[in-house]
């Protein structure tokens, strides 16, 4: 079973952790749904169902790609990328979450706003 | 003689037995490979049956599609990493969709026009929407016009 809590409007699970941790990572990247299958090992059935939660609460955003179908030769695909606010959610709850599992703080995360330097 | 004649006959017929069995046999995989190769296009159309209309477009003709495009494209020339990773991306997709659209609720519900028509790039046909038309045609009760005996 997973541990969980509510940020927010948002029911922060380790798998919404293990997903917003990737994006964090580099968090004005953006992210493909198949690339966070493989970066993150979820599962389409697992990780989408994630993606829909995060993108209703506005945590992330997502667009298409601006690209020339002909050209390329394939549709363009629909990328993620963290939102202004649900990089700083993101980061809370993580640090909440590690917290409560008496983890320390992870690296290259930054620090979450507002809490105690 | 009799029997040199019996024997090339005996020899020709295996032969063209053979020839028949081996023509049958590359038809029957080729038959395979492109039915395991519609798989996951199949089931991904089936997730996108079990999604609300209003989300079809977005979700679907938007993301899914492009998605397993890709990887069909990525695995070009490894067919069975390429039907494995396609079905699988597909499953998933088709038992999680009515989860992924509660989720979703009222976002990217806009009906915009898709990108693409169905079918990008895997050559294969649109669903046969006459043939369930004329199934629904046939199926419908006649209703056939009162006759007034009296007017």
């Amino acid at each position: 079973m997973y541990t969980s809590y509510m940020a927010r409007d948002l029911r922060f699970t380790t798998n919404i952790a293990k997903v917003v941790r990737t994006m964090l990572r580099d968090p004005t990247a953006e992210y493909y749904g198949y690339d966070l299958m493989r970066k993150t090992g979820m599962p389409s059935g697992r990780l989408y169902p994630i993606l829909a939660q995060l993108e209703a609460a506005e945590w992330i955003e997502g667009r298409r790609e601006d690209i020339d179908a002909a050209t390329a030769g394939r549709p363009p695909r629909r990328f993620y990328r963290l939102t202004p606010d649900g990089t700083v959610l993101a980061r809370q709850g993580l640090a909440e979450l590690l917290a409560q599992l008496g983890v320390p703080p992870l690296r290259g995360l930054g620090r979450p706003e507002g809490s105690p330097a | 003689m009799k029997s040199a004649l019996l024997v090339l006959a005996a020899g020709f017929i295996s032969l063209v037995v053979l020839l028949v069995f081996e023509l049958v046999k590359a038809m029957v995989v080729t038959e395979a490979q492109t039915r395991l190769e519609r798989l996951p296009l199949a089931l991904l159309r089936l997730a996108r049956r079990r999604l609300p209309v209003s989300h079809r477009t977005s979700v679907y003709d938007e993301e899914w599609l492009p998605e397993l495009l890709f990887v069909t494209r990525e695995t070009e020339g490894l067919p069975i990493t390429r039907v494995v990773r396609g079905t699988s991306f597909a499953l998933g997709l088709l038992v999680s969709s009515r989860s992924i659209a509660r989720r979703l609720g009222s976002v990217r519900t806009e009906r915009e026009p898709a990108p693409n028509p169905s079918g990008w790039a895997l050559n294969i046909p649109p669903p046969p929407r006459l043939f369930f038309r004329i199934m629904r045609a046939v199926r419908r009760p006649v209703t056939r016009p009162r006759v007034d005996d009296h007017g």
